[in-house]
């Protein structure tokens, strides 16, 4: 069951004008549009910026510890051990920004897969799926990601593994709802009816119907992983140094709050600036999908 | 005719979208009410009659995304020109309103003999418990049984029926001058509309109240109204007794409501075959040009209906039409 | 009402059930298991730690393990602390209060705020204020928590000596004002989530309510705006915030974890961390437990209040 293969029959006949308005309602949606171009200016500065800086983001420069922001050779300014603050931010992005991903893809599949079966067959099977669904919910995200990250030994994957299995609730609960509706329309049932298996009709037939709601959970869920691995990183058990995080310089950063501010205020300005971003895109497309707007 | 309680004169209603665009939804509406009579305002959905009656309250939105002219005479008021603190003084207190859902229209989170007393209490200046008095004496006055336990319960115990009768008692609470309903029995069970009808037809004898009833069912008006003004495309098209009106419409367009009513008159000796008019109501930001109705008119001429905008005319005194071929249909009838 | 309590409360028994399933797997997940603590004391030989597992019933199938932790923690033995040999439940039942004053107060302060906005926004739908107060929402939400509180500490400690930076009173002092002083900077942190969160909610609520039809015939009645809208439109709009709140508890909860952390507030957040720091473990699954229950409890108690107050409910 190859992604590649899905031949998405109701929504490429009937929306292609559909669609094309809701990418223009994107496209004119003013959150939306610096929610990208916040996180184009982030992924850029992260992956490419340290190719066109000057500074490396490892190199020990004692004659500058502590250099304050816009006062001398470093931009943003230096750590204790004279390091530039912009570099490591940069290196730290490539580090966050990649958590953040991987882990809402991981999430999402999860959430989709769980939340696909339990709609699907309904019943005993999707009920128990679903109150299991609301049991991890009962767990503070932060208490449980915490509890396996200090018992799981913490790396990038690892981390990555642990928020994607602390939030893939929502998209169950998304794809859940979208999937009891969506079995029921006529196509389902036609599908059904000539004997199509349930695989088919889960991936080919419903699948690309439940696209919507997926990608706008997705997105947000983009956001929460960034936020949630700056916080377990800040708290000690997310992401090790050397390795930067942004979480994780912030929590070397709180030592220093009095002497050098900037050490704590600029990592979380990227932190800030690439959540929300994430949280205007998903704005934009929860508005910008939303079928009733295409009556 | 005696002197009016309220009278309407060029009653113009344009909405502005957030696009910008002005849609015009009613046009130049005048007509007049005199104690104890009933005047029923006929149309489709869509025709501006409901417009038409928050327009009279004021309850629409706002300037910019709404404009009212023309005046609206309240004993020679213009309710127009009150300021909103002086409108709140007439609204439920000189003209009520009732509404076509009695199952949304009541709050779900208030008893219903405090939804009544409340109106008393801001209008009348009564104090809690003889508010609460007065509204099981309305209860009693609207038909519900047991009234005094009724005041205590909340909507969503009462059936629709009798959550509409509460309705009433709410618009009557304060003795209106004028009870604008609008179409309160459409949603209804048939033998509960009849009881509801029934209802408002003995409050007015009653009262003596005015009553402005809108309605897209002819058969209701028969029942009720004294005379009959029909509205299309926010415009008025025909105004006459209720009479004169049924047995002779020179509009096509009541024509065809007319022919949408099922008739359930057991004398007629032959029953016309159940008619429709084709077509929809236009849509108000795209009104079609001459007559609004030509596009969905069985006598439209051609080169005449589709250029000419046809004026209000009196074709008997009493009995005003608005199309250009009224003669013809006079003629044939 | 009493037998949708009565649904309400099997529901809650299940997911209770559900939950210790998931807190036994996580305990096995730990390095060692339940066995840890022996695990990292030094000079510990295999066949002591096997007799060890023995005396705990390690070697029995997990079921049965199950059973006998599950029965503990109904008759309220969560097992002890590796540091100071507490009962875990009474070592969080002495940490409670202070997250629940925390909790607590940053809670009200935001249904108050939250409620103005999120009112104001709806009524005064796509003004400024309205179009500020989206964008703000969203902003509060995307702050990380700890970060805000590190820089309230620099500003509002540091730079402008105003607030205490740590710690829930004064040694010697501990009036009141003294708590309430050091109170205002981890709840004015707690806050800034929940108040995001809290006017959306209320805003949409106020915006299905106005569009209702009660609100017209209130209007028709030649009501004053302000009762049309306290006593119709926000009584209303209040009803389902209840549910929201109950929702918004595993939220507030990681909030304060944090909160605590930051402005080293001795409540049951600070607690979990110095465990995790500790490798207490029994500690730390007792709070996770806990935390768990307290949501499920939480969202069991707004549904009863939320049946209380509407009237749809009370009756059948």
């Amino acid at each position: 069951m190859s992604e590649a293969t899905l031949p998405a029959q109701p929504i490429e006949d009937i929306a292609p004008a559909a669609r094309f308005r809701a990418v223009r309602r994107f496209v004119r949606h003013r959150l939306a549009m610096v929610g990208v171009v916040m996180i184009l200016v982030l992924v850029l500065g992260s992956f490419l910026g340290p190719h066109l800086y000057p500074f490396d983001d490892l190199r020990i420069d004692m004659r500058n510890r502590f250099q304050v922001p816009f006062m001398g050779p470093h931009w943003l300014g230096a750590d204790p051990l004279g390091r530039d603050l912009m570099a490591r931010l940069m290196t730290a992005g490539q580090v966050s920004l990649a958590v953040g991903f991987a882990a809402m893809i991981l999430s999402t599949l999860v959430g989709t897969a769980i939340g696909a079966v339990a709609g699907f067959y309904g019943r005993a099977l999707g009920g128990a799926l679903m109150r299991f669904v609301d049991a991890m919910l009962c767990f503070p995200n932060i208490f449980l990601l915490l509890t396996l990250a200090a018992f799981i030994q913490p790396g990038v994957w690892t981390i990555t593994a642990i928020i994607a299995f602390t939030s893939w609730m929502e998209v169950a609960r998304v794809v859940e709802g979208q999937f009891k509706t969506l079995r029921e329309r006529d196509f389902a049932i036609a599908a059904m009816m000539i004997g199509s298996s349930d695989a088919r009709i889960i991936f080919a037939e419903i699948l690309p119907n439940a696209v919507a709601p997926i990608v706008v959970a997705a997105t947000l869920n983009v956001a929460r992983a960034i936020l949630l691995e700056s916080y377990v990183s800040f708290l000690g058990y997310g992401i090790q140094p050397p390795l930067p995080s942004w979480g994780n310089m912030l929590n070397s950063a709180q030592q220093y709050l009095t002497s050098a501010p900037w050490l704590a205020i600029f990592p979380g300005l990227a932190i800030t600036a690439a959540v929300t971003g994430f949280n205007f895109i998903g704005d934009g497309l929860r508005d910008a999908l939303d079928p009733r707007l295409d009556a | 005719m005696t002197q009016p309680i309220l009278s309407v004169r060029g009653l113009n209603v344009r909405f502005r979208g957030r696009g910008g665009g002005e849609v015009h939804v009613v046009r130049d509406v005048d007509f007049e009410l005199a104690a104890g009579q009933t005047l029923a305002l006929v149309g489709e959905s869509g025709s501006g009659k409901s417009v038409t009656s928050l327009a009279l309250m004021r309850l629409l939105p706002g300037e910019p995304r709404c404009r009212i002219g023309g005046r609206v005479l309240l004993e020679g008021r213009d309710l127009l020109y009150l300021t909103e603190a002086g409108m709140r003084g007439v609204r439920g207190n000189e003209i009520a309103m009732i509404f076509q859902e009695p199952m949304t229209s009541l709050n779900p989170v208030h008893r219903v003999g405090e939804q009544i007393a409340e109106s008393v209490r801001f209008h009348k200046g009564l104090g809690r418990r003889d508010a609460l008095d007065r509204a099981v004496e309305l209860l009693e006055l609207v038909g519900i049984p047991d009234p005094l336990r009724r005041a205590q319960a909340f909507p969503h115990e009462m059936s629709g029926g009798m959550r509409q009768r509460v309705m009433i008692a709410i618009a009557l609470a304060c003795d209106p001058k004028v009870l604008i309903a609008d179409e309160p029995t459409t949603a209804l069970d048939v033998t509960i509309q009849a009881q509801v009808l029934e209802l408002l037809r003995d409050l007015q004898a009653r009262t003596g109240m005015a009553m402005l009833f809108i309605t897209h069912n002819l058969g209701v008006v028969a029942e009720i109204a004294d005379r009959v003004m029909v509205m299309y495309a926010g415009r008025i098209v025909e105004q006459a007794a209720v009479d004169p009106l049924f047995a002779k419409p020179l509009m096509p367009y009541t024509r065809g409501l007319l022919g949408a009513v099922p008739r359930l008159d057991i004398f007629a000796k032959e029953k016309p075959p159940l008619t429709s008019i084709p077509g929809a109501v236009p849509d108000p930001a795209h009104p079609p040009k001459g007559c609004a109705f030509n596009p969905r008119c069985t006598h439209r001429q051609g080169g005449l209906c589709d250029q000419r905008t046809p004026p209000l005319e009196a074709a008997q005194p009493g009995h005003d039409v608005r199309c250009l071929r009224w003669r013809e249909a006079m003629e044939a009838a | 009402m009493m037998r949708y309590l009565g649904s309400r409360l099997l529901q809650s028994i299940l997911l209770l059930w559900i939950v210790s399933l998931i807190g036994f797997f996580v305990l096995y997940l730990a390095p060692g298991g339940p066995l840890a603590q022996f695990a990292l004391t030094p000079g510990m030989t295999q066949e002591q730690l096997a007799r060890i597992a023995h005396q705990m019933g390690l070697d029995r199938p997990l079921p049965v393990q199950y059973w006998e932790w599950l029965s503990r923690l109904l008759i309220g033995d969560w097992g002890q602390s590796y540091r100071d040999s507490q009962p875990v439940l009474a070592i969080i039942g002495s940490h409670l209060f202070a997250t629940l004053l925390l909790m607590g107060a940053s809670t009200l302060l935001a249904m108050i705020i939250g409620t103005w906005i999120g009112v104001l926004g709806a009524i005064r739908r796509y003004s400024i204020f309205d179009y500020l107060a989206t964008i703000g929402a969203m902003i509060g939400l995307s702050i990380p928590t700890f970060w805000f509180g590190l820089i309230a500490i620099y500003l509002f400690s540091v730079k402008l000596p105003w607030f205490p930076a740590g710690n829930m009173y004064t040694v010697g002092d501990a009036s009141f004002l003294d708590y309430a002083h050091h109170l205002v900077l981890p709840c004015l942190v707690l806050t800034l989530v929940t108040v995001a969160i809290w006017s959306r909610y209320m805003r949409s609520a106020m915006l299905d309510v106005q569009g209702q039809d009660f609100i017209r015939t209130a209007r028709a009645k030649g009501l004053p705006e302000h009762v049309v809208l306290r006593k119709h439109a926000m009584r209303n709009a209040i009803l389902p915030m209840i549910t929201v709140a109950g929702l918004q508890i595993p939220t507030i909860l990681s909030g304060a974890l944090v909160a605590e952390t930051v402005f080293t507030w001795p409540g049951m957040g600070r607690l979990f961390l110095d465990s995790l720091n500790y490798r207490d473990y029994p500690v730390v699954m007792g709070v996770l437990m806990f935390s768990a229950v307290f949501v499920l409890l939480g969202n069991l108690l707004a549904d009863v209040l939320y049946a209380v107050a509407d009237p749809r409910i009370r009756l059948t």
